[in-house]
């Protein structure tokens, strides 16, 4: 049981212990720097090569939508990640709206090429690397989130976590969608959207026990 | 609260007695128990203070201070709804876990694997026997703040002893 008289020793406690504080940098700030780390990461991804047919497919018009979907996808989720660390500034709107975009632009893969008769060893041999790859390319832009949120004050770290995932992991898909030349629908949803969603699950749960400890 | 960002303690001090006057009359309106009340301005003002180099003075500060408030108020309404059985298991599980698998080390491997905060805590009130007063004097926390991490604790003794 608490009384008045704990929180004016708590008071002073606190106000003995505060020094000055580096202030956080606003989130317009914090996505500008996270956005252009991550051009460059994808100018150095992208310049190792791109999928043979890369310039037909942005002629299509379903692969070009899909590829702006994408793009404001993670445009969305990376604003919501970076408003999550400050109290007040909370934007799941636009949250949701960037999960909604990836889910959308998710649907664009049953528009593709039909499922093809193959056998389970091809589609697991060429489905592992893309799903590797797309972890792989998640681990910075997520990491990177993971750690502004860090330093933030997240007061619904899985939330905050989750949103993070799914900005690092749509983009790592959408790399993926300039890299890999395979459009076969089963392909992408078991070995690029998988990924996707159990990337995000597990930054949902990395947020809500590193971000939620740090609170307590 | 700029000022207070800069480390001018006085300042400091004076603007967490005004909020302590402001979120004690907002956690009146929704809680019945002074006690009560009182654990959740004292959450607040340490969730203030852990957080306050996330304030923007050429923002608002009033958004800023609620959502921080609501947060504490939303946490206090799920701690409330599931303390009674909580607390409750606090007092069986465990042992019966480590007798269950007839091993105490067990027991004593799960609280090294917690992080430090939330095994004092958990040491504290189940295997000490102090009172969650005691506990949170001896933390320098609220008892609020203590309970949460003693809760913490506990889930996570329960999700790694039922493996």
């Amino acid at each position: 049981m608490s009384t008045q008289r704990d929180t004016t020793n708590l008071l002073d406690q606190l106000a003995s212990e505060n020094t000055p504080v580096r202030r956080l940098w606003s989130p317009t700030v914090r996505l500008a720097s996270w956005l252009a780390v991550q051009v460059g990461f994808a100018a150095v991804v992208l310049s190792g090569g791109v999928r043979p047919d890369l310039a037909a497919q942005l002629a299509s018009p379903i692969y070009f939508a899909e590829m702006l979907l994408l793009s404001a996808a993670v445009l969305l989720l990376a604003r919501a990640a970076v408003a999550a660390a400050i109290p007040g500034e909370e934007r799941w709107n636009l949250g949701r709206l960037g999960m909604a975009a990836a889910a959308i632009a998710a649907l664009f893969v049953f528009t593709r090429s039909p499922y093809t008769d193959q056998a389970i060893n091809t589609f697991v041999d060429t489905g592992l690397p893309c799903a590797t790859s797309t972890a792989l390319l998640a681990l910075l832009p997520t990491a990177w989130l993971l750690v502004a949120i860090y330093r933030g004050f997240a007061l619904s770290p899985r939330r905050a976590g989750a949103i993070a995932g799914a900005c690092g992991f749509v983009f790592a898909f959408a790399l993926m969608r300039l890299l890999c030349p395979a459009d076969e629908p089963l392909h992408l949803v078991a070995w690029h959207w998988v990924p996707v969603a159990l990337g995000s699950a597990i930054a949902a749960t990395v947020g809500a026990r590193v971000l939620g400890d740090r609170q307590s | 609260m700029a000022r207070a960002q800069g480390g001018d303690g006085d300042a400091y001090r004076d603007l967490l007695e005004n909020l302590a006057g402001v979120l004690r009359r907002y956690f009146s309106k929704h809680v019945r128990a002074d006690d009560d009340v009182e654990d959740l301005v004292q959450d607040t003002l340490l969730s203030i203070h852990r957080g306050r180099h996330t304030y923007d003075p050429s923002r608002p500060f009033e958004p800023w201070l609620f959502a921080i408030a609501r947060n504490t108020k939303t946490d206090y309404l799920r701690r409330t709804l599931s303390r009674q059985s909580w607390e409750i298991l606090l007092e069986e599980q465990p042992e019966q876990a480590a007798d269950a698998e007839g091993s105490p080390n067990l027991l004593s491997e799960a609280l090294e694997a917690l992080p430090d905060s939330q095994r004092r805590a958990f040491e504290h009130l189940k295997i000490e026997g102090r009172s969650v007063e005691e506990a949170a004097a001896i933390e320098g926390t609220s008892q609020g703040n203590l309970r949460v991490r003693a809760h913490r604790a506990y889930r996570s003794l329960k999700a790694m002893l039922s493996k």
